[in-house]
């Protein structure tokens, strides 16, 4: 019995299981980006003349990480978590082995520029690579890229973790931009992007993700990250040459604005389909209106409701509106108190720009009106500049508010808010 | 080490060092990190290599394998917390160890398979420190002396694990075994 055992396992424990090949190459790109960084150490150690032996390269890495402040640079990011770690922390157990595979591109490029060392990790791109796809008017948008960024202060102090009170106050943007397409108009919104993010160990880890940037390999395809998280900071921390197309950082930006170039295949450009997702994104107003519609269908049947009140009621005020007169108004409304500011009309202007920011319960703001339009006589009159509803309170009560120019009998011109006293909305 | 003599490395040795990782650790994702840390390692410190004047390559491979796993065996025990580990098992059944002989008609070929993962089954549930020698012994085709040496144990101690293991998958291999 015992030779029949030792023959079973013999023959059951064979080891003849390959690691992928995608796993052999990680390991050598690996070994060739230590190997690179550690002559780069070395080098910088000889001319400091300081440190020697194996402690000064753990120290090094450190401090070479500090002396790029300004400038990007390539070398290994052994201290940060692989895309597929982080995929891990995330539960997302598919993109774990996308990263793991073949399309995966592991970049460990940092740059330093304001107050962030930012690193892109990795980025993959392919069909159905995650546990949590994104959907759009109830389709699921298949065809992604996704990228690990890790993001640190300067200074060593940790990123606030997710649960810290700061967590959120530092905001970034973190986008793709193509050559050749303007970026603050082409970036991850129009792009349909996202992102999960988390804290470990004072790095923070940015999962991010938008439709496939593959499509454009036959360009120069970037990731931007900015420390500002608005479409607004695109125009002020990069630049776009019309010429050539490229975008670069804008040097002057006091701030942090990283650029990476994507490392992509260009063989795995497809221009044709790369034309027709652009063209996607520039819908007539009816197919967007068509999308949206789409998108209602898909909302949970509680939002939907929602919104369809919100319609009705505002379809409602809308009627009460058309009903009001000079006459009715003040038997129909009520006006906010402190709500009402005289405006000064210079009537040899067509256009006269005034303001409506009046005391507690006046609904602000400044505007332009054509008076000469709207009081054509000087006789007693309304003009209805803006009606809304707004909900809220603990009851989530319902109040409409209604904007208006009036002309008194004196000539006077005033903008009060109204209030309708009888209307159920 | 140069990266072309790492190349080498794990030309020679990689998959045997593969498939300890993947019995060692029991599912693919903790293999193909152990397995890389394995050989990173190994370029790092080659010089102790060279320095063992004949050690057996991969005897060495595999005891720094080890030394790494019982490192991450704490961090890895949290991590499948958190993502379900993966079954060795690829979906539809197909078990991942093991090419197949095809000199035998299918149906003792799939009887075949499947002893073979009755037998790989009982192994991967056997506790770590008779696991490891089992697969030092069988699968790297070791001996005793060498896996003393690498675990830095006793050979009394590599014997005693032996026989244990040995005992424990008669038990759960006796069907098997009778037949």
């Amino acid at each position: 019995m015992s030779k029949k055992l030792d023959k079973l396992l013999a023959t059951a424990l064979t080891p003849d299981v390959q690691p992928e090949r995608a796993l052999n190459e990680q390991i050598l790109r690996r070994a060739k980006e230590e190997a690179q960084m550690k002559e780069e150490m070395k080098n910088g150690l000889k001319k400091r003349g300081a440190w020697s032996g194996k402690r000064a390269v753990a120290t090094a890495v450190i401090a070479a990480a500090v002396l790029v402040v300004g400038g990007g640079t390539t070398y290994a990011a052994w201290r940060y978590l692989t895309p597929q770690e982080a995929a891990a922390e995330l539960q997302d157990k598919k993109l774990m082995d996308a990263f793991s595979g073949e399309d995966a591109i592991f970049v460990n490029e940092t740059q330093t520029y304001g107050d962030y060392r930012t690193t892109l990790i990795g980025i993959v791109s392919g069909k159905d690579l995650t546990d949590y796809a994104m959907t759009t008017g109830g389709e699921v948008r298949a065809d992604r890229s996704y990228w690990l960024l890790a993001i640190e202060h300067v200074d060593g102090t940790p990123m606030p973790d997710t649960g810290s009170p700061e967590y959120g106050k530092e905001t970034f943007l973190t986008s793709p931009f193509i050559q050749g397409l303007e970026p603050w108009k082409y970036n991850i919104y129009t792009f349909g992007g996202g992102y999960s993010e988390f804290v470990q160990d004072g790095v923070m880890y940015r999962m991010a993700e938008c439709d496939d940037l593959e499509l454009f390999a036959d360009k120069e395809v970037y990731l931007c990250l900015a420390d500002e998280n608005s479409v607004g900071v695109i125009g002020e921390a990069y630049n776009y040459d019309e010429t050539t197309g490229k975008i670069t950082r804008n040097e002057a930006y006091d701030g942090c604005n990283a650029l990476f170039i994507l490392p992509l295949d260009r063989a795995k450009a497809d221009p044709k389909k790369a034309e027709s997702y652009l063209r996607s994104l520039e819908k007539t107003p009816e197919e967007e209106q068509e999308e949206m519609d789409k998108e209602l269908e898909h909302l949970p049947e509680s939002q939907r409701k929602e919104m369809e009140e919100g319609e009705a009621q505002t379809e409602a005020l809308g009627a009460f509106v058309e009903t009001l007169t000079v006459e009715n108004i003040d038997e129909l409304c009520e006006k906010v108190a402190g709500s009402e500011v005289v405006v000064n009309v210079d009537w040899d202007s067509d256009w006269v720009e005034y303001s409506t920011s009046g005391e507690a319960g006046s609904s602000g703001g400044m505007a332009m009106s054509d008076f000469k339009l709207l009081f054509p006589d000087d006789s007693p009159c309304i003009s209805v500049q803006s009606f809304g509803i707004s909900s809220g309170g603990a009851d989530g009560a319902v109040s409409a508010s209604i904007s208006v120019l009036r002309r008194y009998e004196d000539g006077t011109i005033t903008c009060a808010d109204y209030v309708p006293k009888d209307l159920n909305l | 080490m140069t990266v072309f003599e790492l190349e080498q490395c794990i030309e020679t040795y990689g998959k045997e060092v593969y498939s300890f990782c993947l019995h060692l650790t029991g599912a693919r994702e903790w293999a193909d990190e152990l397995y890389q840390d394995t050989f990173l390692t190994v370029m790092e410190h080659i010089m102790q290599l060279h320095n063992d004047g004949g050690a057996n390559p991969k005897s060495y491979l595999l005891s720094v394998a080890i030394r790494l796993w019982k490192n991450k065996r704490r961090k890895a025990a949290w991590r499948r917390r958190i993502a379900p580990e993966q079954s060795m098992d690829a979906p539809g059944g197909e078990v991942l160890t093991g090419e197949t002989e095809l000199t035998d008609s299918i149906e003792t070929e799939v009887l075949r398979a499947e002893e073979r993962r009755q037998v790989q089954r009982a192994v991967d549930t056997l506790p770590e420190k008779y696991r490891v020698v089992v697969l030092l012994y069988y699968m790297e085709e070791l001996s005793v002396a060498q896996i003393a040496s690498l675990l830095h144990v006793p050979g009394g101690t590599v014997k005693s694990r032996l026989h244990q293991a040995r005992k424990l998958l008669r038990q759960q291999l006796e069907v098997l075994l009778d037949e």
